[in-house]
């Protein structure tokens, strides 16, 4: 301290004591001054060398910080971490009845350049998740000259695709009863569909669907993309009332036969609800659907149902790589979803409802499954990694 | 749910907190295996990332805690190889080495703050939220252990951290934290 001290022939703070504290000079140079602090900091400076010299100082260490270039792990040790979580997977998956095929070392050619090496698996799953986008929406959108590569990959390795149901099942998942609501959507018949037919567009896509997995989607109304997962007669039988998305690979008669279900069933604005959430059948009553249904219709602003699907997850539905952006952003390519289902979520029964997209992956232990369930925003750069809930649930 | 493209950043913090590859690696490994069996108390509304962090940080702090039963080790080469990245020319890496040595005299507490906000980019209340204390606790940690570290680089005479006249207090309102 006596090599520092205060003198009167140096000029100080008006306090008249000395200089400020380093660490008030670091929270200056941080800029996270009060701007009183700052005042007397900065009147303090234009007047003391010493103290102007170590605000250099620490900016210079706020440079020499900022020149560290983030390591990227290794590649040994990232093969020896994946080697430790498919160990732990393994063992989990062992019993999991419903795990997909994460666990092979399988890998992708097309896909390897998404990554750098040792994390072959990963790859293959992001790019399965990348398929699985391109099956799901592009096939509904029809739009699929930029897709090509993904539907390319779909044709290298259809072996590499997994189950992959698309639902629109206008449930509207809250925390205490989704549950529930997972194991009634998984158990909708997803076994029986045809694969979509809609159109050479996506014969690479509807291929692999067909080979392995049987996502798809057909259109709901025209011009409205809806993934719809069910098949008409199914929602004849159970719920007459609602209309009802068709399993996987729906054909364009299924979505129309629950398009005309709903209108000839419900009010006008019951085409709007089924845009917003197409159909209801994955809840057991068909009188919750029902009102489900008709919730996410007064809900959703009905300007934007008309010729499409609520804004928030039209981009979701819309875009395959804002998909399987999201997807990964969850993932990040590890485990590729069973389900995903366009639907409502509320924190609780008193919460409104928003539209949200919940995603069905198998989960690490076994015999349940992890449920994201993510708004309309998922998938871009601010909400990475973000979701309204996760959960994880058995499968039976 | 496991989420890789975390996997560097979790490495990035691993290794600047810890400077010790091997170390750093366990601590990882340990840090994603917990996350595993945890990804069930994992509810909502919060960061995906933040969460991870935490267990990543908690990982760390694991290990520094163990390491403190023993002897400290300084930093070998091999280490220091490891940590600098082979982009780097060979100036550069004569700075990162001499950087990530000085952030290895830190306290713990003042290492953590500074790899989180300087080197992870996390903002202050990112970077609060993962360690579970005050802003303010961060931004104190932060300042405090920037000016160590401009001592250790020789940016700063040793005797201007020491002054004894005090015109300004630290940073933000509230108590401060004590390293």
């Amino acid at each position: 301290m006596s090599e520092h001290p205060p003198s009167t022939d140096r000029p100080t703070g008006p306090g008249g004591s000395g200089h400020p504290e380093i660490d008030g000079l670091a929270a200056y140079a941080a800029g996270d001054s009060t701007v009183a602090e700052g005042e007397i900091v900065r009147a303090h400076l234009a007047g003391c060398a010493d103290c102007a010299a170590d605000i250099d100082a620490l900016e210079r260490v706020s440079g020499d910080l900022a020149g560290l270039s983030m390591p990227t792990m290794p590649d040994d040790v990232a093969a020896r971490l994946t080697a430790k979580l498919d160990e732990a997977r393994g063992a989990a998956s062992d019993n999991a009845g419903q795990r997909t095929g994460l666990e092979t070392g399988t890998v992708l050619p097309a896909s390897r350049a998404r990554r750098s090496g040792g994390w072959a698996t990963g790859a293959a799953a992001a790019a399965v998740v990348a398929l699985v986008a391109a099956v799901g929406l592009n096939a509904i959108t029809g739009s699929s000259d930029d897709k090509a590569s993904e539907t390319t990959s779909a044709k290298q390795a259809p072996e590499r695709s997994e189950r992959l149901a698309v639902y629109s099942s206008g449930t509207n998942y809250t925390a205490a009863t989704i549950s529930g609501q997972v194991r009634s959507l998984l158990r909708q018949p997803v076994d029986s569909a045809e694969a979509a037919t809609g159109g050479d567009q996506f014969s690479a896509a509807s291929t692999a669907a067909a080979a392995s997995s049987s996502a798809a989607a057909a259109q709901a109304d025209a011009g409205m993309p809806a993934p719809a997962a069910t098949s008409a007669a199914a929602a004849a039988e159970a719920l007459p009332s609602a209309a009802q998305a068709a399993a996987p690979a729906a054909g364009a008669a299924a979505s129309e036969a629950a398009s005309s279900e709903a209108a000839s069933s419900a009010p006008a604005s019951s085409a709007a609800a089924l845009e917003a959430a197409p159909a209801a059948g994955v809840t057991a009553a068909g009188a919750q659907a029902s009102s489900s249904l008709a919730a996410a219709a007064k809900s959703s602003d009905r300007t934007s149902l008309s010729s499409a699907p609520p804004a928030d997850l039209a981009n979701l539905r819309n875009n395959p790589a804002l998909l399987a952006a999201c997807i990964t952003s969850l993932t990040d390519g590890l485990a590729q979803p069973i389900a995903i289902d366009y639907a409502t979520y509320a924190k609780d029964s008193q919460s409104p409802r928003q539209p949200a997209l919940a995603i069905v992956l198998p989960s690490d232990r076994p015999g349940f499954n992890d449920v994201y369930v993510v708004g309309g925003d998922c998938g871009t750069p601010a909400a990475a990694g973000t979701f309204l809930h996760f959960a994880v649930v058995p499968t039976t | 749910m496991l989420v890789a493209r975390h996997r560097d950043r979790a490495w990035a913090v691993a290794l600047r907190t810890l400077g010790d590859p091997a170390e750093a690696e366990d601590a990882v490994q340990d840090a994603f295996l917990s996350a595993f069996r945890q990804a069930e108390r994992f509810r909502g509304d919060a960061k995906f990332s933040t969460w991870l962090h935490r267990i990543v940080v908690n990982s760390c702090l694991d290990k520094m805690r163990r390491r403190r039963v023993r002897p400290v080790v300084p930093y070998d080469a091999e280490a220091l190889a490891a940590i600098a990245d082979p982009r780097d020319d060979y100036a550069q890496r004569e700075t990162v080495v001499e950087v990530t040595d000085a952030l290895s005299r830190l306290s713990d507490d003042q290492r953590l703050a500074i790899v989180l906000v300087d080197l992870q980019g996390m903002t202050v209340e990112e970077a609060a939220a993962v360690l579970d204390i005050p802003v303010g606790t961060v931004k104190s940690r932060c300042h405090r252990g920037r000016a160590q570290l401009a001592v250790l680089l020789g940016h700063l005479r040793p005797e201007h951290i020491h002054r004894d006249t005090t015109v300004i207090r630290g940073t933000s309102p509230g108590p401060q934290a004590s390293n």
